[in-house]
């Protein structure tokens, strides 16, 4: 099959930085359904079919999995209720999801990807979230292995009044990672708190795109990105922010901040900001640099070597995602992965 | 003593005026390589030039349109007229030589005035050629060379001109690079000779005045080691229901320890296609300040270029867009830093009104061998109604880790309190919003020659009327 284009940037810009996408050439004969998911909390099989957020991967993305798998599975917790939902997909995996949050529940997805060498192939997954009035999601998505071949995760949420969607993203490793996140904050009120942490080393890329749309009023987002690339990796992070007119008093805040710790790696940061409402304010700050030479010296006093210091910074960084996790058996997990293999 | 500048009361007149084009030289509208060689045998181009026009005409075939910015789909270039030249015998020194409606336009835009004030010498181009060019006694004795490129082209610094022209901007950059190639015409040459500081700016101004007509311009200035100047570009066209194009093209070599800094407030009338490219390269040590002012045409792509060559070179953007009425203004700028030690200072500002839709782009790059480089950039959008449109589109590509690079961005509207509280001090609300708006500017206006600070509030002061209700 053609590679297909993923991960576009609503805005597209000079294409000779080659940023606008990346791409994606996927072998569906290769692919089988992951096995089902786990779940804690009763729901209903039946979500609305009439989703309109498209991914973040994109239509063709979208249109790739829904060929692999027609029929997508659905989820929809219960008003008031919690559900929790734990995805693992393995090499040669692909997945649909629908999911539903219910008025007033709490719904929290934790998926993990987990490529490994001995077993190669692309993990696909596709992931739509309605999350009702007065909601509460929360997705943590882990992507970790040594695969070279590449992981794609779109994912798309639609929040209705006064909804609260949580989102973390942790990148352990991984020759090819690309995922993202396109929330669409329709009510007013809806808000969004993403918080993207990541590793990248060897030759590894790392293809980041977030769109927010806000629509609703007084809505309210806020992304960070922090990580650290190593060795010759590449890493995109399209971050684009959007105030559609109607978005009165609303709230969009980006941040990035990226330790750079090779002369070798490849950074690219887009951070856009699209606004056709008066009242309204958008941040974005950045900050791309290595570490400084006074924090350094101040640490290697202290004993460790840089290579040290490295490693317990990157750790660091990775582990303030744990409290955003309100999964025990998920943070034991990863806490155990950090210490046994920071790397 | 302190001196206040009164302002005179500002109209769109100052700069919307026409005249007919009785007695002038036309090519046929459209663009083929009959038109292209008609335009280099009527400008009596070397070989060498009119081969270059032809294999740009190639390029400019062979290239796309943009496929992610501003609509330019009401832009047809078979209606547009390349070259169109004023009735009269050629360029002269003085401005009383010239034809009265050329001499008059000048007048009305101030430039004679503006010369004999704070000017080392003037170039002024109406439509595809210059008419008027005249530099001070004492700048020419420095050896400072400030002509128009045709001249140059054909005089002892045709080896130079040679030797740089296109090779910042190749045709092969993007397509309307490719059309300036084809059909440019007019436009002024400088060259400052090592160690000579031109302590008084030097300006061209390019007044655009038939209606269906494109103007392509090239300026092609090289300041020596360690030389100084201050140049100034100013441009403006009356209003038409038919579109006009403006692919003009900017060279600028900044050599070793020199110092450029090259200023513009761009005023186009508002059925302008402005898609001119600007670009510079910094050697050692060498500065590079940029300061615009983007107020006119209907569609503009204007996005300066620094190459940062040279080890410890340095580059300043200060820019201001305001975009009102169906206006779409992407502007921005670029700058690579290719050598160690290199810095950037980036502050970008846009204000967008009445349905206008502005937009900064902007690209920071740092090679592997730019280590050790700095760049922080601030962009502030400022948002008048909920008829307008404002976006930033930055982007961060880095190839190494000794960078430090900071970036940030804010989208905003004026703030009730402000108003409120000029208004209490007396202020109409029309008024207060102007101050606001103007203060916002403030930072591109201080890079500014006084004069010409003073034309941007007016710029401003014009936008603004009417903004409320």
């Amino acid at each position: 099959m053609n590679s297909i284009e993923i991960n576009r940037i609503p805005s597209p810009t000079w294409n000779k930085l080659g940023i606008n996408h990346t791409t994606l050439s996927p072998d569906p004969s290769s692919l089988c359904h992951a096995r089902p998911v786990e779940t804690e909390g009763d729901y209903f099989p039946i979500v609305p079919a009439d989703f309109s957020v498209p991914g973040s991967a994109g239509a063709a993305f979208t249109r790739l999995l829904e060929e692999i798998l027609p029929k997508a599975e659905r989820f929809s917790s219960l008003p008031e209720k919690p559900l929790l939902i734990r995805d693992t997909l393995f090499p040669g995996q692909v997945r649909r999801l629908s999911l539903r949050a219910a008025r007033g529940s709490h719904l929290i997805l934790i998926t993990r990807c987990l490529a490994s060498s001995s077993s190669d192939g692309q993990i696909l997954e596709d992931v739509q979230i309605l999350a009702e009035a007065a909601s509460h999601v929360t997705i943590v998505q882990i992507l970790d292995g040594n695969s070279q071949e590449k992981t794609a995760v779109s994912l798309a949420a639609d929040a209705q009044e006064d909804a609260k969607i949580d989102v973390t993203q942790i990148v352990l490793g991984g020759a090819g990672n690309i995922l993202g996140g396109n929330i669409f904050l329709r009510g007013n009120r809806s808000s969004l708190d993403a918080a993207i942490h990541y590793q990248c080393r060897a030759d590894h890329e790392l293809d980041l795109n977030w769109v927010i749309s806000h629509a609703g009023q007084k809505s309210e987002s806020r992304i960070l990105a922090q990580g650290s690339l190593n060795d010759r990796c590449k890493k995109v992070f399209r971050g684009t922010i959007e105030f559609l007119r109607g978005a009165a008093g609303s709230v969009g805040e980006e941040t990035e901040d990226v330790l750079l710790l090779s002369d070798e790696v490849h950074n690219q940061t887009v951070p856009v900001i699209l606004c056709s409402e008066e009242n309204v304010q958008g941040n974005h700050g950045a900050s791309i640099g290595r570490l400084s030479d006074e924090l350094l010296y101040y640490l290697q006093s202290r004993g460790p070597s840089k290579e040290d210091i490295i490693r317990l910074l990157t750790a660091a960084r990775l582990k303030s995602a744990l409290r955003r996790i309100p999964d025990s058996e998920t943070v034991q997990w990863l806490q155990q992965r950090l210490n046994e293999n920071p790397d | 003593m302190n001196e206040k500048t009164y302002l005179d009361e500002i109209s769109h007149s100052r700069y919307d005026f026409r005249y007919a084009e009785d007695n002038y030289f036309k090519v046929d509208q459209g663009l083929n390589e009959d038109i292209v060689l008609e335009i280099s045998r009527e400008k009596g181009d070397p070989d060498w030039m009119r081969d270059f026009r032809i294999h740009s005409l190639k390029q400019y075939h062979r290239l796309s349109v943009p496929d992610w910015g501003p609509d330019i789909s009401g832009l047809h270039m078979e209606d547009i007229i390349t070259y169109i030249r004023p009735g009269h015998a050629g360029m002269t020194p003085k401005w009383n030589e010239l034809p009265g409606e050329i001499r008059e336009t000048f007048e009305r835009l101030g430039i004679p005035q503006a010369e004999r004030d704070s000017l080392a010498g003037v170039g002024a181009q109406y439509d595809s050629e210059i008419v008027y060019h005249n530099v001070r006694e004492e700048v020419a004795a420095q050896g400072v060379v400030y002509t128009d490129l045709e001249s140059a082209l054909h005089g002892p610094y045709a080896d130079m001109i040679r030797s740089h022209f296109m090779h910042l901007v190749p045709c092969t950059d993007h397509k309307f690079a490719a059309l300036h190639g084809a059909v440019w015409s007019g436009g002024s040459f400088v060259y400052v000779p090592k160690g000579v500081s031109v302590d008084i700016p030097l300006q061209s101004y390019f007044r655009l005045n038939a209606p269906g007509a494109g103007q392509f311009e090239h300026t092609l200035i090289i300041v020596d080691e360690g030389a100084s100047l201050h140049f100034i570009e100013g441009c403006s066209a009356p209003k038409y229901n038919v579109a006009n194009l403006h692919a003009g093209c900017v060279e600028l070599y900044v050599e070793k320890n020199a110092h450029l800094r090259y200023s513009t407030i761009e005023n186009w009338s508002k059925n302008m296609y402005n898609l001119n490219t600007k670009r510079a390269v910094v050697k050692e040590g060498g500065l590079m300040e940029w300061a615009s002012g983007s107020f006119g045409s209907h569609v503009s792509y204007l996005y300066p270029t620094t190459i940062l060559a040279g080890a410890k070179a340095k580059m300043t953007y200060t820019g201001i867009t305001f975009a009102g009425a169906g206006q779409n203004l992407d502007t921005g700028m670029k700058v690579v830093h290719s050598a160690p030690d290199t810095a950037s200072v980036i502050h970008a500002k846009s204000i967008s009104k009445s349905g206008g839709i502005s937009t900064y782009r902007s690209a920071v790059t740092v090679t592997p061998a730019g280590t050790g480089s700095k760049s922080t950039a601030n962009c502030e959008s400022l948002m008048l109604d909920d008829q307008s449109r404002s976006d930033t589109i930055p982007v961060l590509n880095i190839n190494t880790a000794d960078a430090e690079i900071g970036h940030e961005a804010r989208i905003g509207q004026i703030s009730n309190e402000a108003i409120f509280y000029l208004m209490s001090r007396g202020l109409s609300e029309e008024e207060a919003r102007a101050r606001i708006v103007s203060g916002f500017a403030d930072s591109v206006s201080k890079e500014l020659p006084l004069e010409y600070a003073v034309e941007m509030n007016n710029l401003i002061r014009l936008e603004m009327k009417g903004s409320i209700g």
